[in-house]
């Protein structure tokens, strides 16, 4: 099954009185288990693909598909819900709750689906993400790429289909970043689960089954 | 550069800038509100008699508060006598306000009311002393009315109801205010005051032919010792006024506080860009506190606007209890002065620079790189907020303890509570955490737990929310309990089935009757009668007060004695008296104290046996015994008699017979009922301004909360949004910020019911005491101010977080997933 299509999706935005084409027409097919990167220059519509994927934005024209629903056709509250279920974001600046514990950013995923919390689970995630020992820290007291772990805690705990991270490596340093892919890469493998990954990092990129590169609002295969 | 960035961000963000100087305005104008109100009423006291003759007025008058026509002949023909202006003072009613009339004789005071009247106008030419009664009024009482000149003035005194046409209108000064000048004979005709008067004026006599001439039972006053006099009467109430408007100016700068974070978090990714690229540390403080100082001299301003139109409002409310109790006129409208608003003007600019300093400092101490993405300061934790706290707390304490006069109180109740705010947000976030932790998975507790990390934001707000809660609290508390302590006293008080008096309205067209001995033999010779009291009142020269009591067995438990040893046996015999509360406070007298009264026998000394509650005056009255009143002072009459029924005999049967066989119409009555409700009118009425005041305070609380929610919805706006892209849907967004809300709202209620518990008792046994000399007995307070406020408060708060929620939940999601 597929899990994530674009059929000829146009978003375009007004910028003065002219119109900008930041997708246009785009194709994409994501297999289940499937991890593609996405890269492109700055500017190209890579996290505006992303938010769409996502539900948090909505095509011009064209059709996007999760899992075989329509989710651009869902309504917000739809979306909400459907986003919440089967997809688990991952940010580069790691969006953690300042004033909750890393267990409890990890367990919000489970709070937000309606889904009984299970202290075991989350503790046996953290210990595959290496972060078990700083579960009662706040993220204030954790480092870049420990806050890191924890979003993708956060991002799996709820046994989501689908994975869509925004630059995950982008405010950390070369070997911390390495470390974080290494984890990423692991944890996808061990749960069949798809990814999209925005990334200007080519380390990045290369955990990935397939890169495609953004170029005037069309995916074309990385060279 | 500076001037521009404010300029265009302001332009862009209009709805804030409204708040931000609605905010302002609120607390600059109950300032004003008060400080105005504060003036008219000291501006008014009794100020006819100094304009009419001159700062050097002496007044006489008589104890009775009636002068006869034969004492003022007596008085003009001694020898060296000055030229007397014979005045007849009446309460009335115009529209429902208190009003006076003041009667002269426009030959003989016609010069001397042309300052009063205005240029150009004397009494003379203004009234027809031939024609039919009429009147003079100012422009501005004409206009408080809602008149016109050639309408006529439906005045009530007593009862009784007539219509006078308008002679004049003339400019007059402030005397005029709220007093309505006529000539004397009319008057004395009209009213029923034939043969009476009020007091007489001079301003050309020496004390020491005063001292020779007056007849005992008339007592001289200057114009500047009554105004003193009178201001005293009002001390207490205006020191409550000033009190409560200080707790309005102290609500309002967490209001300024909270207005100026908001803006100050809105930019703060401005702020770091600026000062990345440049700008120096003092150019940020500049820009911030040009910015504060801005905001705070437009919003100033407009404060002193609403607070003129406000003073006038509570001008209205309070116009008729200082009336009743005080027998004072205020003004009809507020006279402010250029001094008195720059001084609040400026005491706004002061307000928001103190509340800008933590700000500015904030922003001005981080680096520029980490301002960017500064987290704002947690805030005190519980231990150095009970630290901090504890110290304005015993100070206050101390203060209450060891100081008796008003102003000291008043300061110790403004520490105490000082401690406590400084104390309150730890205190609730540290509940907040528990209750939080106590339902972890809920929405409730999610949503209680993320208010964690804005606690220094959100705390001046909840600061303000519990302050204005507890000052509604625990003033509604103290009233309604002060309500209920006067109404058992009434109750107790009045033990007769009804008293009687003279009705002064008949007399004009029956003849006087007087309550004498032979009048009350014969009412106590009516059927029915199983026993009476009666009270005479008497003024001393030296403005001590006198009752004198003639009480059967049955009007014995209607004292409630709080000092000493009411020695009945004493009292009857004429050897001791007893004192209220407030003479004991006033005089500092205490049992077995002994008290020198002047008599027309001369001096007397009496033991003081006993002190009693009474809420009668704030002044405090001497109970003597009658018998030995009228023996010392010659004066047979009573004021009022009170008259004891058998048990099977029925009251209006009695009145019916009273009235129609003995004395005709010439007197009136007054059952316990009546006068119970009417003292609970008055007493509603002494309180409205109260009420007005604590509601304003809570209103500006609310600006507070509104202003801390819409900073938290930006500050907390990337949560919010990962929140959303996480999987939470709008409404329940929407849910969370408004558990949020009303969670603060609860929060504030909670610690705002011990606040409001300890005020009550602050104010019941500390301030009144001091203010107006008596206490309220220490029971359990009335509970119907939070059964009215907690559901209030909620609503209110909940409303203030809609606007705010509605901004969060409608704020773009993608922007804000990646806003710092």
């Amino acid at each position: 099954m597929t899990a994530l299509a674009f059929r000829s999706v146009t978003r375009q935005y007004s910028a003065g009185s002219s119109q900008v084409h930041v997708l246009d027409q785009l194709e994409l097919d994501v297999a289940e288990g499937q991890r593609i990167a996405i890269m492109g220059a700055s500017g190209s519509g890579k996290s505006t693909l992303l938010h769409l994927a996502a539900g948090m934005d909505l095509p011009d024209e064209g059709r996007i598909e999760v899992f075989g629903t329509a989710v651009s056709e869902l309504d917000e509250p739809e979306r909400t819900r459907f986003r919440a279920s089967r997809m688990g974001l991952v940010f580069q600046d790691y969006n953690l709750i300042d004033s909750l514990t890393a267990f409890e950013n990890i367990e919000l995923a489970l709070w937000l689906t309606d889904q009984a919390v299970s202290k075991s689970e989350v503790v046996a995630l953290a210990g595959e993400l290496g972060i078990e020992p700083v579960l009662d820290r706040r993220p204030g007291q954790l480092s870049g790429g420990e806050q890191q772990r924890v979003a993708i805690a956060r991002a799996l705990i709820h046994k989501p289909n689908l994975i869509l991270a925004d630059e995950p490596t982008g405010s950390l340093d070369q070997d911390t970043a390495n470390d974080v892919l290494h984890v990423l890469q692991q944890s996808l493998q061990d749960r069949q689960c798809a990814m999209v990954m925005v990334t200007h990092s080519d380390a990045a990129a290369a955990i990935c089954d397939q890169i495609q590169v953004l170029d005037h609002g069309r995916l074309v295969p990385a060279a | 550069m500076q001037a521009r960035i404010t300029h265009r961000f302001f332009k862009r963000h209009l709805g804030q800038l409204l708040l931000a100087l609605t905010g302002i305005a609120a607390g600059i104008a109950v300032v004003t509100g008060v400080a105005l109100l504060r003036g008219a009423l000291l501006e008014s006291l009794d100020a006819a008699g100094s304009v009419l003759v001159g700062e050097q007025t002496i007044s006489v008058r008589s104890e009775t508060g009636r002068v006869s026509v034969r004492q003022y002949a007596d008085l003009a023909v001694k020898p060296g006598a000055p030229d007397w202006i014979p005045v007849l003072r009446l309460p009335v009613q115009v529209n429902g306000q208190r009003f006076e009339i003041v009667a002269v004789d426009p030959l003989v005071a016609g010069a001397a009311t042309s300052p009063m009247l205005g240029p150009g106008s004397s009494l003379a030419s203004t009234i027809d002393m031939n024609g039919p009664a009429s009147l003079v009024i100012a422009n501005r009482t004409l206009n408080a009315l809602g008149l016109d000149a050639d309408d006529e003035l439906v005045v009530e005194h007593q009862g009784q109801v007539v219509e006078l046409p308008i002679a004049a209108v003339v400019e007059g000064d402030r005397s005029m205010d709220r007093r309505l000048l006529m000539d004397i004979t009319q008057a004395q005709a009209l009213f029923g005051s034939r043969g009476e008067l009020s007091e007489l004026w001079t301003a050309s006599v020496s004390s020491d032919w005063l001292d020779e001439h007056l007849p005992p039972d008339l007592v001289w006053q200057t114009s500047a010792e009554r105004r003193d006099s009178a201001a005293s009467l009002t001390a207490g109430m205006r020191a409550n006024l000033t009190a409560m408007s200080l707790l309005a100016l102290a609500t309002g700068m967490f209001v300024v506080y909270s207005v100026l974070n908001f803006l100050i978090v809105q930019r703060r990714h401005d702020f770091g860009m600026l000062r990345a690229l440049g700008l120096p540390p003092s150019g940020l403080l500049k820009l911030l506190l040009s910015e504060s100082l801005l905001l705070a001299a437009f919003g100033g301003l407009i404060g002193l606007v609403i607070g003129t139109w406000l003073a006038d409002q509570l001008l209205a409310l309070v116009a008729q209890p200082v009336g009743e109790l005080y027998g004072q006129l205020p003004l009809v409208e507020s006279a402010p002065s250029p001094g008195l608003y720059t001084a609040i003007w400026l005491l706004g600019l002061g307000a928001a620079i103190l509340v800008s300093v933590p700000l500015v400092r904030e922003a001005y101490r981080v680096p520029p790189g980490r301002l960017v993405r500064s987290q704002p300061p947690r805030g005190w934790t519980l231990v150095q907020a009970l630290g901090f706290g504890l110290f304005p707390m015993l100070a206050g304490g101390l203060l209450l303890l060891l100081s008796s006069g008003l102003t000291a109180a008043l300061a110790g109740l403004f520490l105490i509570l000082s401690g406590m705010v400084m104390m309150m947000p730890a205190a609730g976030f540290g509940l907040l955490a528990w209750l939080g932790h106590l339902m972890p998975r809920s929405l409730w507790g999610r949503s209680l737990v993320l208010l964690q990390s804005s606690r220094s934001r959100i705390a001046p707000a909840l600061a303000a929310l519990t302050l204005a809660l507890a000052l509604a609290m625990g003033m509604a508390m103290m009233i309604l309990g002060f309500r209920v302590a006067l109404d058992d006293w009434v109750g107790r008080l009045l033990q007769a089935d009804v008293y009687i008096s003279v009705d002064r309205t008949e007399q004009a067209v029956t003849p006087a009757v007087q309550l004498d001995d032979q009048t009350i033999g014969r009412i106590a010779a009516q059927d029915g009668v199983a026993a009476w009291s009666s009270i005479r009142q008497r003024r001393l020269a030296d403005g001590r007060r006198i009752a004198a009591y003639d009480l059967p067995e049955q009007a014995w438990p209607g004292f409630e004695w709080i000092d000493g040893t009411p020695d009945r046996g004493q009292f009857e015999a004429g050897l001791a008296v007893f004192v209220t509360e407030p003479f004991a406070r006033n005089q500092d007298v205490a049992p077995d104290g002994v008290i020198e009264i002047p008599t027309p026998q001369g001096q007397k000394q009496l033991r003081v046996a006993a002190v009693y509650r009474d809420y009668s005056s704030d002044q405090g009255v001497i109970a003597m015994n009658g018998v030995q009143y009228r023996d010392w002072f010659d004066d047979p009459i009573r004021d009022s008699v009170g008259v004891y029924l058998q048990p099977d005999q029925p009251l209006t049967a009695w009145l019916d017979d009273l009235s129609e066989k003995v004395f005709a119409r010439q007197l009136s009555w007054i059952t316990p009922a009546e006068v119970r409700q009417q003292s609970l009118d008055v007493f509603d009425r002494t309180f409205r301004i109260s009420w007005a005041l604590a509601l304003l305070v809570g209103l500006i609380a609310l600006i507070a909360l509104t202003s801390a929610l819409l900073a938290l919805g930006l500050e907390r706006a990337r949560e919010y949004a990962t929140l959303r892209a996480l999987g939470l849907s709008p409404q329940g967004l929407m849910q969370l910020i408004m558990v949020q809300t009303g969670g603060l709202t609860l929060l504030a209620l909670t610690l705002a019911v011990p606040m409001a518990l300890l005020m009550d008792i602050m104010l019941s046994s500390s301030i009144q005491p001091r203010a107006f000399g008596w206490s309220v007995p220490l029971d359990w307070p009335p509970l119907a101010p939070l059964v009215w406020t907690v559901p209030l408060a909620v609503l209110a708060g909940l409303l203030a977080g809609v606007y705010p929620a509605l901004r969060i939940v409608r704020s773009p999601l993608i922007r804000n997933l990646r806003a710092d």
